[in-house]
């Protein structure tokens, strides 16, 4: 498998040039980078910025919890002289016990997940939100520390059952109010999800859609075979493939990154969770390529693709038997990651290290370079009979 | 240059070439022609290495194929019957692409460019040129680094007869300065004209392979055409020469009708193809 300076640079050469002259393909990626730049210049990050020092100050958001356990303890040590909480044992509270201000993370006994009552569920740690008025966003700054901090504590990504309600059930009156006022998403999301929803488009697109759409077209044309009569390796074919849309993935995603959440670009999560996604992401390409001569095949295959990984994380989710499958999916390891990673990089628990040592870190590149590397195989196999 | 010995290609049950022996030197245009589903293009593969032989040696340059590919992949130029230029580019970024995998000096980029006299639209995209152009850019891009073999599939397909004479005469050139031309080919004319050794292919069969000459020495024949009108009836006849009993049907009918049209019939090399390969299915 050798890689010579000057085939690389050729191949790398022609296909820079062909994505040049895509109009459609860079104004995809430009849309995407638009809409993080125009979500930026919305409200949101401000306040997604601004949020800690105000939550630290009024109210003092509460720490509910149902067992004293190590974890509780953990959160407590890591608390101090950094944010202020108040830890409460359940078994201390009334009646009626939050007032109409609070903010309160409930840290409840573990459930069966059952949610939408199909399956035998999953046991899952519950954790309820509770927030004032009717605005949940309030709750953003304490949660992101809490789960950041959980976290480190685990040393994986925790996987809660999650639930949010107001401290005071909205009037008739609130609810009609809200459902008149125009919502947009920033009211329903927040910044790192919309990021990482951004972020994970970008590297489909850059490092499996236009990889697939532009080697299919090769091999319909026939260049693909001009080009390995030529002293050029099906390897290095590839491997200069890789590096462009690789990079091209890598690239956007910074650039986008950049209006949302500057800070995760010192990140060094950040930054081996995109590389990783990538590499996923080109065996996804290369694979679906293996498979298509033509142009219109890609176009199904990717749909399918999609369609296979959404059935695999529903089954997943709703059946214990099934479970398995998550932990095969290099996707849902990256959003956990790519999360994770804006989530930290303004945490002050920020434990980037912990997070790249775990065993779910490790998995998550074990399934995508080791899914990369089927590929390559792969499309050798296919490709090179063309 | 190319030695192939008793190659089998088969597909299934389907038997694409069958036993098929050759032999091309260097310097030399060698004409591989047959009907269409003959072999042609499958041997093509098999000799550019995108097929593997079921039986049978091929050898290029001493190196046999499949395991001396990396070998023999700098040593040949493949133009194809179909365009497979990278269409975004223009023909001068297309030949640069193809001369930098070979280490190549830019000045050979723009020597093949003129040798196929597409200078002056060097720099459009592909996708604006036409046929013609396209089948140019494609020999161009094929003798960049100077093959030592050159297969061509059908390389005057699609030109005018001014282009059609500007590659017939590189390819001339080529052959005198030593590389094998491997050619495919329905033009009979072009067969005539340049090739120095003929293979015809059949069902996947050799059915013979010599010169053109000889070819034509072998199996030419000379026949005339006769018209008269016999009670108010226009009628043709054609009588081989070489045949004793036409020529005494002939001298009868010239006999009994003396006002005869008599028109000798040239014999081409295309009369010999179909000769050859119309008994070949018999």
């Amino acid at each position: 498998m050798k890689l010579r300076p000057h085939v690389l640079r050729a191949l790398v050469r022609k296909d820079v040039a062909r994505l040049l002259r895509n109009g459609p393909a860079l104004m995809m990626l430009g849309l995407l980078v638009i809409v993080a730049f125009v979500t930026a210049s919305s409200g949101l990050v401000e306040e997604a910025h601004a949020a800690p020092a105000a939550a630290e100050r009024e109210p003092i958001p509460w720490i509910v919890y149902w067992d004293d356990n190590d974890w509780i303890r953990t959160l407590k040590r890591r608390a101090r002289g950094r944010i202020e909480l108040r830890f409460v044992d359940a078994t201390e509270l009334g009646s009626d016990p939050y007032p109409p201000d609070a903010l309160v993370i409930e840290v409840r006994q573990p459930v069966l997940d059952r949610r939408n009552g199909v399956g035998r569920g999953v046991t899952r740690q519950h954790i309820r939100y509770r927030y004032p008025g009717s605005d949940p966003n309030a709750l953003w700054p304490v949660t992101r520390w809490f789960l950041s901090a959980s976290t480190a504590y685990f040393g994986e990504i925790p996987q809660f059952l999650e639930t949010i309600e107001p401290i005071t059930p909205p009037t008739r009156a609130q609810r009609t109010q809200a459902a008149l006022e125009s919502v947009s998403i920033a009211d329903v999301l927040s910044l790192p999800l919309i990021a990482t929803a951004l972020l994970t488009m970008i590297q489909f697109f850059g490092a499996c859609g236009l990889l697939v759409s532009l080697t299919a077209q090769e091999r319909e044309r026939g260049t693909l075979r001009a080009l390995l009569l030529t002293p050029a390796s099906f390897f290095e074919f590839m491997f200069s493939k890789a590096l462009v849309h690789g990079g091209l993935a890598i690239g956007t995603s910074a650039l986008a990154i950049s209006a949302l959440q500057p800070a995760a670009l010192s990140s060094p999560l950040f930054w081996t969770t995109m590389v990783v996604m990538t590499c996923g992401y080109l065996a996804v390409g290369t694979l679906i390529t293996s498979f298509a001569k033509n142009q219109a095949a890609p176009n199904l295959l990717s749909f399918a693709y999609l369609l296979v990984v959404g059935a695999m994380n529903l089954l997943a989710h709703r059946f214990e038997a099934f479970q398995f499958l998550s932990s095969l999916s290099f996707e849902r390891y990256g959003l956990l990651f790519t999360i994770a990673s804006l989530e930290q990089a303004t945490s002050e628990t920020a434990s980037t290290a912990s997070l790249l040592g775990s065993r779910q870190f490790f998995m998550f590149a074990l399934i995508a370079i080791g899914l990369l590397l089927i590929a390559t195989f792969v499309g050798q196999r296919r490709m090179r009979a063309d | 240059m190319i030695q192939i010995d008793q190659l089998h290609v088969h597909f299934g049950k389907f038997i694409a070439v069958s036993g098929l022996t050759l032999r091309a030197v260097h310097g030399q245009v060698f004409g591989f022609l047959g009907p269409n589903g003959a072999g042609k293009t499958t041997t093509i593969r098999v000799l550019t290495g995108g097929l593997r032989p079921t039986a049978g040696t091929v050898r290029i340059a001493g190196h046999e194929l499949p395991s001396g590919l990396d070998a023999v992949k700098p040593l040949c130029g493949y133009v194809p019957d179909t365009e497979d230029h990278i269409e975004e580019l223009s023909g001068r970024e297309n030949l640069r692409i193809f001369a930098s995998l070979y280490r190549l000096p830019k000045q050979r980029v723009d020597e093949a460019l003129g040798r196929l006299e597409l200078s002056e639209a060097a720099n459009l995209a592909v996708s604006r040129y036409s046929k013609g152009m396209r089948k140019k850019l494609l020999i161009a891009r094929e003798i960049l680094h100077r093959p030592k073999v050159l297969f061509c599939d059908e390389p005057t397909a699609n030109l005018d007869a001014h282009s059609t004479g500007v590659v017939r005469r590189l390819l001339g050139e080529l052959r005198d300065e030593g590389t094998t031309v491997f050619l495919t080919t329905h033009n009979m004319a072009e067969v005539e004209e340049i090739c120095d050794r003929v293979a015809i292919l059949s069902r996947g069969r050799l059915v013979e392979c010599d010169t053109p000459t000889a070819f034509m020495t072998r199996h030419a024949e000379r026949q005339v055409r006769v018209e008269y009108d016999v009670d108010g009836e226009h009628t043709r006849r054609v009588f081989d020469q070489d045949d004793p009993t036409a020529r005494a049907e002939l001298a009868a009918l010239v006999g009994a009708a003396p006002e005869l049209r008599v028109h000798s019939l040239d014999f081409r090399f295309e009369d010999v193809f179909r000769k050859l390969t119309g008994e070949a299915y018999e």
